[in-house]
């Protein structure tokens, strides 16, 4: 681990367990309120990636992982938004408007975009239609619907930064990541800029800070989980020992633990890493994230079903993180690809 | 050896899943999950219909595995009024009978089994709530957690400690049937669940709540043994509802294969979904084949506790398993649709009714006695 990332880890914990560790069911519950985005803003966590001239803080790649993946571990639904901010909404506010970042970066001013649409890199399954100077149609499942600027595909190759007319008509309480809230977006604005051939400018850029920022959030996501799980255990009794004394218990625990460390052996040396083992650890850290809030419940039993002890948003998070921050059919052919030189495993 | 159900079994089935088609709307089942609420309203459609009864042991597995299949919030809260209802069956006097199954039975009534307490969990000979008897009436003293039917059942089937345990802990505890309405006992509805959340869970406290002595089930000091067989067939039915689990996210798949199917883009069915939908599919029969035997013995009087166990185990598994799959492969549509209850439902199945790791342990010690297949 590099001494900065060090030293990132170390804020964003204190920053955490002041500002987070207390508000997690809150967030859960009611969504990431304005107080939180603000102290994210002024702590420069919002804007960590963009560039000090645009407001943001400017750290590097392998800070701004263990940022987030500390982040995760309090709130996934925190960490989300970081990495929706910092690396899809950066990417088009830098070609769109730079004033607007530098509030963006303050948490003065939210932004979102369908998050799927952009880390996928396929054709996006919705789109806005554009014509006579105006943008204009519904968007559905959109994260922080309630948001300031919206950025959404108008065709395959263009996209459109909006920046009014938007309207949330209808919201929903997701499965994963609920601090961000969920619902249907109208648009009908004139005031938007469009990117033409977004693919081409950005999608590289996106996929190089979306493919290890997700791995983060799901190492964040395990760790926050197994945390609360190695303490359960220990505590807690059955038969008149602790849970930790049952050897399928702690061989699991252990087990997990392990390769926990390995994959972030891996996210901390990311920045030496190539995209192909970026692609891989993202495969790999969102599988295991499943497989370690599955097991973080079950060792809390009827506990761990309940939110007050703050697992069971583990489990649901590690599902949406392999769903809207991802496309793992796509990600699996993109690294057959990697492997075999050429298109394959599309039968 | 036949495979095959009677003719009034199918009927069963066939009438379960007429009313859950009917009755169970996606609309439905998420407007209960949404308010985390009792629906009142389909499990009277449900017991008016008939079609929950114990009593009949075979239909009741085929109904429940297809309510299941529908919304297994909705469809464990429409059956499950009469939860403990067989310990009575099995070892109440026919006055406590009278007086309490039989109104639960016409759907008149609610009842409740009361076993876990805070930090019990597993450990079910380590309750501490005591009943103590003084001039003909137990004195109950403690609390009981995650109690289903908690806040809105008339009565509960209530384990707790009636004498020092002597050298085996199990010892001591006895069964008794305490009214809900009752001065000193007070209930808390438990909120903010994962999953299952049209059923309702609460905690009881107990505090000197007086209770008739002719409310004891059975003997004093047997209650261990009664709580535990009941499990035993409780746990044929939790294989049932995870059953039931699995077929509805299996149904969820074929659904959204359709779709692509329809809508020109076959090709997005690769084999490696086709294997994933076959290994979901043959994990659904596996589960059927070991539940059906399980219950087999168990409504023959002859109880292999061991396949209970494998059947709770495995199936609860595939249930999770159905829907994690199912979730993989539907990706968005999954994720925003009605799937996404299926998962966060299925998770309990391996938590309740003793957990897996529960029965992978009587499994065990089953064949480590000398057990034999």
């Amino acid at each position: 681990m590099s001494e900065s990332s060090d030293l990132i880890r170390g804020a964003v914990e204190e920053f955490c367990q002041k500002n987070i560790s207390n508000r997690a069911l809150e967030i859960e519950r009611n969504g990431i309120d304005d107080g939180i985005l603000q102290a994210l803003g002024t702590q420069g966590f919002l804007g960590a990636l963009f560039d000090p001239q645009d407001g943001g803080s400017g750290i590097d790649r392998s800070s701004f992982f263990a940022m987030l993946e500390v982040f995760a571990s309090y709130s996934p639904s925190v960490a989300a938004k970081l990495l929706i901010t910092n690396s899809i909404a950066g990417q088009f506010l830098l070609s769109a408007s730079r004033e607007k970042i530098q509030d963006v970066a303050q948490g003065n001013l939210k932004v979102t975009c369908l998050t799927g649409s952009f880390a996928s890199a396929r054709p996006p399954a919705q789109r806005l239609s554009e014509s006579s100077g105006r943008i204009k149609g519904v968007l559905k499942n959109v994260p922080s619907p309630g948001s300031d600027i919206l950025i959404a595909p108008v065709s395959e190759e263009s996209a459109a930064v909006i920046f009014s007319g938007l309207r949330m008509v209808e919201e929903r309480k997701p499965l994963s990541f609920r601090g961000l809230r969920n619902g249907d977006v109208s648009v009908d604005s004139d005031d938007f800029h469009i990117i033409e051939g977004w693919k081409k400018k950005t999608l590289d850029k996106i996929l190089s800070t979306m493919d290890p920022g997700v791995s983060a959030i799901a190492l964040g996501i395990s760790r926050g989980a197994l945390r609360k799980v190695s303490e359960y255990v220990t505590v807690r009794k059955t038969f008149d020992h602790s849970l930790k004394d049952y050897s399928p218990v702690s061989r699991k625990i252990s087990e997990l633990l392990a390769d926990m460390d390995i994959m972030e052996f891996y996210l901390d040396n990311m920045e030496s890493m190539d995209d192909e083992k970026a692609l891989k650890l993202k495969l790999r850290s969102t599988e295991f994230a499943r497989t370690s809030t599955k097991a973080a419940i079950q060792y809390h039993g009827g506990y761990g079903y309940f939110e007050d002890f703050g697992v069971e948003k583990f489990y649901r998070d590690s599902y949406g993180l392999s769903i809207m921050m991802m496309d793992r059919e796509y990600d699996n052919l993109r690294l057959s690809e990697k492997i075999f030189g050429s298109r394959s495993g599309f039968l | 050896m036949d495979f095959e159900f009677s003719e009034e079994i199918n009927r069963a089935r066939d009438r379960a899943r007429e009313f859950a088609l009917s009755a169970i709307t996606p609309e439905i089942a998420r407007k209960y999950d949404l308010e985390e609420k009792f629906p009142e309203e389909v499990w009277k459609k449900a017991m008016a219909s008939k079609m929950v009864d114990f009593s009949n042991p075979w239909s009741m597995l085929v109904t429940i595995e297809e309510l299941c299949r529908a919304d297994p919030g909705i469809g464990i809260a429409a059956t499950v009024s009469l939860f403990g209802s067989e310990v009575l069956m099995l070892f109440a006097s026919d006055q406590l009978k009278e007086k309490y199954l039989k109104p639960v039975q016409e759907g008149r009534a609610i009842m409740g089994l009361a076993v876990t307490e805070p930090g019990g969990g597993s450990d079910v000979a380590g309750l501490k709530t005591e009943a103590k008897l003084k001039d003909g009436k137990y004195v109950i003293n403690g609390s009981k957690m995650f109690i289903t039917n908690g806040q809105i059942a008339d009565f509960f089937v209530m384990l707790l400690r009636t004498s020092r345990p002597d050298s085996k802990r199990h010892h001591g505890l006895s069964v008794l049937v305490v009214e809900g309405n009752l001065k000193g006992f007070s209930r808390n509805k438990l909120t903010g669940k994962l999953g299952v959340r049209a059923t309702n869970t609460a905690e009881l406290i107990l505090n000197n709540v007086e209770v008739p002595a002719s409310n004891l089930v059975g003997e004093e000091g047997k209650g261990f043994y009664y709580i535990m067989t009941f499990f035993n067939i409780s746990r044929a039915y939790v294989a049932a509802q995870s059953i039931g689990i699995a077929q509805g996210a299996l149904d969820h798949v074929l659904g959204y294969l359709k779709n692509l199917k329809e809508s020109g883009r076959e090709s997005e069915i690769t084999e490696d979904i086709q294997f994933t939908l076959s290994d979901i599919a043959t994990r659904i029969e596996a589960s059927r084949l070991l539940t059906y035997k399980a219950a087999s013995y168990l409504f023959n009087f002859q109880p292999k506790q061991e396949i209970t166990s494998m059947a709770k185990a495995y199936a609860s598994e595939t249930a999770v398993f159905a829907c994690e799959k199912a979730m993989e492969i539907t990706g968005d549509t999954g994720l925003y649709g009605d799937l996404e209850r299926f998962l966060r439902d299925s998770k309990i199945m391996e938590i309740w009714e003793g957990t897996s790791e529960i029965e992978k342990l009587v499994i065990a010690r089953t064949f480590l006695k000398g057990g034999q297949m």
